[in-house]
């Protein structure tokens, strides 16, 4: 199965700028994939009492729809609640920096901290596809503004957004296509499977913790000794 | 506290957990099991994130909605399959869930 969903493998000495071309290109199918998302957690943002600034602030600041969301929801009970859940949702961006670090060693600090500052799930996605960082650093800019727009838009604007009859299918589809090319053994088939059904199951938990649970659960399992999981080679 | 001051410090403790190992633990040599994460953690968090948006379609969505994303998942995995674009592949099952909106 071809697994380079979003760019052809790029020759080893492509210069930066091509690679940052490409980036920005292979990131578009995943930014149409966000925009409901996007414009849904604006105009639920919008609803919101308080400030519009502070709401729109959080997509730039924090950069993570789930825990946006979750942060402005439980700040009505608690501000120290509201980091602690924040933190929680975001606890995966750990695990996703700990994969690209060996990477980036040896770029200078700033690229790295705007690198860092940029990572979440799509520009994560983005950067298994081809090593370079100029790659990573296209795609994941345009997302960032992109995500800036959509959610400024749906915070700002709630009634010019148009009705998005199918598009509501394009986030989840998009995430289909992604799984079917991130699963390469039957360790993966597992641990995804695993996930899978536990973020379905737990998805009634609020603050998007049964997606916290999901991934903790995809992990034990996968990482547990070859003899708890006889039969499945990694 | 005013939720100025909650969005900074959710938002400081978030670049924290960005950054912690590309610039803080950079030369911490991970253990098998943490680089073995690593390489899973892809797969299982594209899983878990699809699981969230089924969950939330079969919940807050009518009962054709989630048929309708069944069967544009199939179609979405064949086409991904033979032509490895992720593009192609949304773009066929959006328009099977637009015609199967249609029916349902």
């Amino acid at each position: 199965m071809n697994t380079m969903l979003l760019a052809a493998p790029a020759p080893p000495s492509s210069p930066p700028g091509t690679d940052l071309l490409a980036g920005a290109r292979a990131m578009v199918p995943l930014m149409l994939a966000v925009t409901p998302q996007g414009l849904s957690l604006g105009v639920a943002l919008g609803q919101m009492p308080g400030d519009h600034l502070v709401a729109w602030a959080t997509s730039a600041l924090v950069y993570s729809g789930s825990a946006q969301l979750a942060l402005m929801t439980t700040y009505a009970t608690s501000g120290i609640a509201a980091i602690a859940v924040t933190l929680i949702i975001n606890l995966r961006l750990v695990l996703y920096s700990a994969a690209l670090a060996p990477r980036w060693r040896e770029r200078s600090l700033g690229w790295r901290l705007i690198a860092g500052h940029l990572l979440i799930d799509p520009s994560f996605i983005l950067a298994q596809q081809r090593a370079t960082f100029s790659f990573y650093l296209g795609g994941a800019s345009v997302l960032f503004v992109w995500w800036q727009v959509v959610t400024g838009a749906g915070i700002l604007a709630p009634a010019l957004i148009p009705h998005l009859d199918a598009l509501w299918a394009a986030a989840p589809l998009c995430f289909v296509a992604l799984l079917a090319g991130a699963v390469k053994d039957r360790t993966t088939i597992v641990a995804a499977g695993v996930a899978l059904a536990t973020s379905i199951a737990l998805g009634v938990l609020p603050y998007s913790l049964g997606l916290v649970a999901a991934i903790a659960a995809g992990l034990v399992v996968a990482l547990k000794p070859p003899a708890a999981l006889k039969g499945v080679k990694s | 506290m005013s939720l100025w001051t909650v969005v900074l410090l959710a938002a400081l403790g978030t670049f924290l957990f960005r950054i912690a190992f590309l610039v803080a633990l950079r030369d911490v040599e991970l253990p098998q099991w943490a680089r073995r994460a690593t390489d899973l953690i892809l797969p299982v968090a594209i899983a878990a994130i699809l699981g969230s948006a089924v969950q939330h379609t079969a919940v807050a969505q009518p009962a054709g909605d989630l048929i309708a994303l069944s069967a544009a998942a199939v179609i979405t995995v064949l086409v991904v399959r033979r032509t490895g674009s992720l593009l192609a592949a949304v773009a066929s099952g959006l328009v099977v869930v637009a015609l199967l909106k249609g029916f349902l």
